[in-house]
């Protein structure tokens, strides 16, 4: 038989790259959509129970008697909410799932990166996220009688977008860190959640915090990204802390910085990992 | 003879012991004691803090009307609801999909004869780990 | 490169390979470090089903997580079709597959098909090619039928060969099975052994690694083995080189028509026969001939054609791949132990 030399090429085009990567993420994708669809429990308590959550919090300012339109401020933190939890818990901690299954091992020796991965359960949760953002939006304006007042959809896009991506890189790189612990990573990852909410203004305006805080909480996307879009949104009311203009630049300057960081993290944990023998180890 | 009612409770509080210390060991040996506790303690104080800044943005910093000790309290006593009933369900989710403990216990449980426990604890982990 | 140099280059290569762990414990010097592989030095040819044996702990995962880039040596080299495993991570990774003992890898929730297409994407397997080839492998591992069930629904035999479907969709070069038929029925086990010799067989440049605790596996699919204790390899050839090697002598079974005393007697007393055993069974005699040299069998034939023994069947009697393994591992271990008690 005729043996035919194989493909000993080392390198990959850029175009062979994109396309596994692309195929890795539909593929990573493709169990969350399916989910979504097969079991459809996750629509009372991702949905249901957030949006209880959102009321309790906007009978909070009520009881207060704060201006009408800090119940658009807290409907609109509860939706964007539904975005970090997926790139927190959807996201990185997913891969404490995978390590205890088994899976991340198969997905490491898979030629694509991980980022790929990574970028196909975000895009797999979306669905189930952006239902979630949605009815919280539409449920919450028509139970409160709730109007926006939209100044420009393309700069609202634009913002959203820059946030989401800057979300995910961020959320990336705090998944690298589960190549090298578990544990800690998952009670890190626990503790962080309540402060997030706070200092990233979910319920009421960051300016509160103060230029040092809220400065330093810029550094999470989700930050300046419902600061801008409450001031797309509510233009009279809403206390901003940046300028919007400003705010799209930081953001772009995160996407870049998040993104680049998690291909760097990704790369010297898993380095890492190798050497120290944890990449494989379920129990740390 | 052994007597049946003391052993029941001997047994009892054993299981008991047993189940509080595993809980520690799986919650929190990552880290010393003190470190654990002050965990806990940020994580309840920043939750409780997200409420106190609502109330401050509305009210003015540093105001404490009857309403603002409404707030801690109840920001407080939902931590036990939530601890009570989220915790108690996810220990028994936590348990089929990693650790498969609970059916040896429940063999030798005194709560065998009682439970429905065991047709729960078939540990399924492929059918559990979220996609 | 060309086809020559293709031919030369072995499918997995390592040169010196050592790996340490330091465990963590409690109390003060609690730490320490282990030695999982010791001057590990291999060589596998392209389309070679190697073995790897060796007692739990021996070092057989560790080194089947350095050559599939999961693990990174503490010193010397790793090669996988010639790719260095710490340098070429990518193009390594395209090229291998591995599948392990007990694997509960995939989602429950997804079926069969589902959690094959899934896996080739990973590798970059256009759809429709996915498919075609999920097609033949469940039809070769005979679950043709389960293409559409549910994950969590498949029994653990069903679940090893969907693992191995799940390895063999990207259509590896080398394939890194680590104990695939732990836990699995008799009926399940052939079914992987016979998928794997098959599948070697349509490729001539195909390899596999098999680590095993089943020795007739390892005697059944190996065409090489190496027997791995303490991190070093004891000893490395085909199986019937690690039987002859530790037979000391040539033994034989022979079948008498009938018997006499006389026989042991002159046949112990025949140069090169080392025993004589005989026992009746059924009406015949079993002589069971141990021999210095497998060559002195014909003179020992004519002692016992001269005593009058009648000779029904004459054949050779090998040790088993299992004696062979715990006289090596045995021996092993007796070396380290003396070797301490002269520290």
């Amino acid at each position: 038989m005729t043996t035919t030399p194989g493909p000993y090429t080392n390198a990959m085009s850029w175009q062979e790259s994109l396309r596994l990567g692309l195929r890795t993420m539909l593929g990573r994708a493709y169990p969350r959509l399916i989910s979504a669809v097969r079991e459809r429990e996750w629509l009372f308590y991702e949905v249901a129970l957030p949006l209880l959550r959102i009321i309790a919090f906007v009978l909070v300012y009520r009881t207060l008697k704060a201006p009408p339109q800090y119940t658009g401020f807290v409907i609109l933190g509860g939706a964007m909410m539904a975005f970090w939890l997926n790139v927190l818990w959807m996201m990185a901690a997913q891969l404490h799932w995978e390590r205890l299954s088994g899976n991340l091992e198969l997905y490491l020796m898979a030629p694509a990166s991980m980022l790929w991965i990574l970028a196909g359960m975000a895009v797999g949760g979306m669905i189930a996220t952006l239902i979630r953002a949605v009815v919280i939006v539409a449920a919450g304006s028509l139970i409160f009688g709730v109007t926006y007042h939209l100044v420009s959809l393309p700069a609202l896009v634009l913002v959203f977008v820059l946030t989401l991506v800057a979300l995910y890189g961020l959320g990336s790189m705090l998944a690298s860190l589960y190549l090298l612990y578990n544990r800690e990573v998952w009670v890190f990852q626990e503790m962080i959640q309540e402060p997030i909410s706070l200092v990233t203004g979910f319920y009421f305006p960051i300016r509160t915090l103060g230029g040092f805080v809220g400065g330093a909480a810029s550094l999470i996307p989700l930050t300046l990204g419902l600061d801008a879009m409450r001031q797309l949104l509510f233009p009279q009311g809403w206390p901003a802390f940046l300028p919007i203009g400003w705010e799209i630049l930081i953001l772009t300057v995160l996407v870049m910085l998040f993104l680049v960081g998690a291909a760097w993290s990704f790369a010297f944990i898993e380095r890492r990992a190798k050497v120290e023998g944890r990449l494989s180890l379920k129990w740390q | 003879m052994i007597h049946v009612t003391s052993s029941k409770r001997i047994s009892i509080w054993q299981t008991f012991r047993t189940a509080a210390w595993l809980e520690w060991q799986a919650q929190g040996n990552w880290t010393k004691p003190w470190l654990f506790l002050l965990y806990i303690l940020a994580r309840l104080l920043t939750a409780a803090l997200v409420l106190v800044f609502m109330y401050w943005v509305i009210s003015g910093f540093h105001t404490h009307g009857s309403f603002f000790g409404f707030l801690i309290v109840g920001s407080a006593a939902w931590s036990f609801v939530e601890q009570i009933m989220v915790r108690l369900s996810n220990a028994i989710l936590e348990d089929r999909e990693q650790f498969a403990m609970l059916k040896s216990v429940c063999q030798f449980s005194v709560l065998r004869q009682t439970s429905t426990i065991p047709p729960l604890l078939t540990p399924d982990t492929q059918a559990n780990v979220p996609a | 490169m060309s086809i020559a140099q293709t031919r030369e280059v072995p499918a997995v290569q390592t040169v010196d390979l050592r790996r340490e762990f330091r465990t963590r414990g409690i109390g003060i010097g609690a730490a320490k470090t282990i030695v999982a592989l010791d001057r590990v030095s291999l060589a596998i040819s392209q389309g070679e089903i190697f073995g790897l044996l060796g007692r739990n702990g021996a070092g057989k995962t560790t080194l089947i997580k350095i050559l599939t880039t999961l693990l990174a040596p503490t010193s010397g080299q790793a090669f996988v079709n010639g790719l260095d495993v710490t340098r070429q991570v990518i193009p390594v990774r395209r090229r291998i597959a591995m599948v392990s003992g007990g694997e509960q890898s995939g989602y429950g929730i997804l079926t069969v098909r589902e959690q094959l297409w899934m896996f080739a994407q990973f590798y970059g397997v256009p759809s429709r090619v996915a498919h075609k080839r999920i097609d033949e492998l469940l039809e070769a591992v005979d679950l043709a039928d389960q293409a559409n069930q549910k994950i969590y629904a498949l029994s653990t035999g069903m679940r090893q060969r969907i693992n191995l479907c799940r390895a063999l969709v990207s259509d590896p070069e080398i394939l890194f099975l680590d104990e695939p038929t732990v836990g699995l029925d008799v009926e399940a086990a052939r079914v992987v052994r016979n998928y794997v010799r098959s599948w070697m067989q349509q490729n001539p440049r195909r390899t596999v690694l098999l680590t095993t605790h089943y020795m007739f596996e390892a005697d059944e699919l190996c065409h090489r083995v190496a027997v791995i204790n303490h991190g070093q390899i004891v000893a490395q050839g085909t199986t019937n080189d690690l039987k002859r090697d530790l037979q000391e002598h040539a033994r034989f079974q022979l079948e008498l028509a009938e018997w006499a005393p006389a026989f042991v007697e002159r046949l112990r007393a025949t140069e090169g026969v080392v025993d004589a055993q005989a026992e009746a069974h059924k009406g015949r005699v079993e002589l069971r001939l141990s021999l210095s040299r497998e060559e002195l069998i014909a003179p020992a034939m004519a002692t016992l054609s001269e005593v009058g023994g009648r000779v029904l069947t004459l054949r050779r009697i090998e040790p088993t791949l299992e004696e062979a393994f715990v006289r090596l591992v045995g021996d092993a271990a007796e070396d380290e132990q003396s070797g301490e008690a002269h520290q």
